[in-house]
């Protein structure tokens, strides 16, 4: 048997409006954070099956903490806090290290540096932003990141499951070297 | 670049994220007044921040946000329905006033659109037309004498046979209070009643509801119910068999400490039942057990759970054709993380797992076949084997309470914020509000439970003496 035709659904005007507004939690997060999340994961994870993956298991944990009457005070906070953790677990996991950075720095920018689906960044100026981004440690960039979302270094350490003085150290030296990356690409332009 | 200086920039670049102690702000403002390569650099950072928290975020195609949703969800996407639907509704007002105009550009937006339509169902269905519910009625008559709280109801060869509490003497006589006796009832239609006399389950409710018999199951031998008996001192798991609804016997249940049931299944002239066990090194797993009517004895192996699991329970369990089902959930990561698991098994013993994105309500045996109910989420699962499942949307539904599926018709009762319906259905997918005429529903929020028998649908208050029937008019 086929699947209900569109204009069975279209002209069941009588459910129209209790399915709209039925999993207003979970389709709402998902519509309006899905972008970013992923796009925050695959800055992350320099891999974008990665982030998808890891995007799939945020929203999937996000449906989990609401069936069960959980509801996030700040869905969008949490969300990055669960993709970061994610992030950094997976890392930890991989024994992601230096052998992992190292692969995901050595693959070139026109698979990474320029996501399939991202097209040309927006300008030069991210687009070397973007390269030099990905010279830092997976959880140096996952903190940078979540900083660029408005998270606190104490919210961020808390994320990526560090201490307050590992996460000092650990953006700090972070900044310092994605600006230390940026002036060679400056030079060498 | 000094290490003297990188560490002042390190200092700098702390600052972005963090709040400086006194001393490092009063140290770092020191060597930035002296130093221009620092401040320049520091400044260069500050921009760094500010130019990533500039970036875009990143395109992602509708291919991408279609495969995440189907990954979230199981299902495709309903966003885009539910904007049609939506844009249907409006359209409908536009359509009041301007009839031609309207249906122009209603097709206008669905052809633009092109929605692909929701995956198929893998089981046949009643109808395939959504709009044509078959005929049915609703009551609330009864005669004699029904169970006054139905904890349990199950469609049964003959008719319903129900277990619910009757009076419950010395107490204020509130469901689930001590000294609150259960009683079988026997109905044929759900509207005629008797009360079964001389019938000892030998339970006493515990104050919180949680002794009694927890499910029934029928099969070809007779009946075998399953639930927690005990006299006050502490209760048991228990089990009673009947050939004929009439007459129970309390069966010998092996050691069950730390054990529980949760549901029973027919199989063949057996029972399967299933449930969990906790170990003494405070491991709980699910257990199954099997049952001829006469005794029982442990069935499934111990070690269901993956390693990292610090608990598992099998919940609901059905049988059909030569595949045994299960329901249950995997907690894991510590206890932060519940997944919820079917599992599947040829002979009760050896059982195969797979996660599952819905949140089962209950496990229902269809056409052959498999339907697991999402409570939430507007999910559902089917198979035909057991092995294979889809995901699909239910649409129309906000929380469910309980779905059963008589001659044709499924009948769901729904939630949303607080206020109770009925919904109808020809494929357990589609849903609309039934007519109710002026049967009331203000009470099946407080636990309704749903079975059916026949061409007839039955509704008992858990929490209450109520009933209405739904007679299909196939």
């Amino acid at each position: 048997m086929d699947g209900p035709e569109l204009d069975e659904y279209a002209t069941d005007l009588a459910l129209a409006p209790r399915v709209v507004g039925a999993d207003s939690a979970i389709v709402a997060a998902f519509e309006a954070y899905h972008a970013e999340i992923l796009s925050f994961l695959r800055r992350a994870t320099r891999d974008d099956e990665v982030a998808e993956d890891l995007t799939q298991e945020t929203f999937l944990r996000l449906m989990r903490e609401l069936r069960q009457g959980r509801a996030p005070d700040n869905t969008r906070a949490w969300l990055y806090r669960v993709a970061s953790n994610l992030v950094t677990s997976r890392g930890r996991r991989l024994a992601v290290a230096t052998a992992w950075l190292r692969r995901q720095v050595s693959v070139s920018r026109e698979q990474h540096g320029e996501p399939p689906e991202a097209g040309v960044l927006r300008d030069e100026r991210s687009a070397e932003l973007e390269g030099a981004l990905a010279t830092v440690s997976s959880d140096a960039r996952t903190a940078l990141l979540l900083s660029a979302q408005g998270f606190s270094g104490p919210e961020i350490g808390e994320a990526i499951g560090r201490t307050h003085g590992a996460t000092r150290s650990l953006m700090a030296r972070a900044r310092v070297s994605l600006r230390a990356e940026l002036e060679r690409r400056e030079v060498r332009a | 670049m000094s290490t003297i200086h990188g560490a002042y920039l390190e200092l700098a670049a702390i600052a972005v994220d963090f709040d400086l102690e006194p001393e490092e702000a009063r140290t770092l403002e020191g060597h930035l007044a002296t130093c221009r390569d620092c401040r320049s650099r520091a400044a260069a950072i500050r921009r760094d921040a500010v130019a990533l928290a500039g970036l875009s975020v990143l395109p992602v195609s509708r291919q991408t946000s279609e495969r995440l949703w189907r990954g979230v969800f199981g299902r495709r996407s309903s966003l885009t329905t539910a904007r049609t639907l939506a844009l249907a509704a409006v359209l409908a007002l536009a359509l009041l006033g301007a009839a031609l105009v309207g249906a122009a550009v209603y097709r206008a937006i669905t052809e633009d659109l092109a929605l692909t339509p929701n995956t198929p169902p893998t089981l046949p269905i009643a109808s395939p037309d959504p709009n044509a519910l078959p005929g049915y009625a609703l009551a609330t008559d009864v005669a004699g004498q029904p169970p006054t709280r139905g904890e349990v109801v199950a469609g049964a060869p003959g008719g319903f046979v129900a277990f619910g509490d009757i009076s419950c003497p010395g107490s204020e006589g509130g469901a689930g209070s001590v000294d609150c006796q259960q009683a079988v009832h026997l109905s044929p239609d759900g509207r005629e009643w008797e009360q079964l006399t001389g019938v000892e389950l030998g339970d006493v409710r515990a104050d919180d509801g949680s002794a009694g018999v927890a499910a029934v199951a029928a099969g070809p031998a007779g009946y075998l119910a399953v639930g927690t008996a005990g006299t006050g001192d502490g209760w048991t798991e228990a089990a009673w068999f009947s050939s004929d609804a009439r007459a129970w016997t309390r069966i010998d249940v092996p050691d069950t400490t730390d054990a529980e049931f949760s549901d029973v299944a027919a199989l063949g002239d057996a029972w399967i039942i299933v449930g969990h066990r906790t170990t003494p090194t405070g491991v709980t797993h699910p257990a199954a057990w099997r049952s001829d009517g006469l005794t029982i004895r442990p069935s499934a192996g111990q070690e269901l759970d993956p390693g990292e699991t610090v608990t598992a329970t099998f919940d609901h369990v059905a049988a059909s054709g030569p595949a045994i089902v299960a329901t249950g959930f995997v907690v894991t990561d510590g206890g932060d993380t519940s997944v919820t698991y079917l599992w599947r098994s040829s002979d009760g013993t050896t059982w195969d797992s797979q996660e599952i994105r819905v949140d089962p309500l209950d496990l229902l045996v269809v056409a052959e076949g498999f339907y697991v109910p999402g409570e939430y989420l507007n999910v559902h699962a089917r198979s035909t084997d057991g092995v294979t499942w889809s995901l699909d949307s239910t649409l129309g539904v906000n929380h469910l309470l309980g779905v059963a599926h008589a001659a044709g018709l499924w009948v769901a009762a729904d939630e949303k914020d607080g206020v109770g319906s009925l919904l109808g259905s020809t494929d357990g997918s589609l849903w609309r509000p039934l007519d109710l005429g002026s049967v009331e529903l203000d009470w099946i929020t407080d636990g309704v439970v749903l079975a059916a028998y026949g061409d007839t649908i039955l509704l008992v208050g858990s929490g209450n003496a109520r009933i209405i029937r739904v007679e299909v008019s196939p």
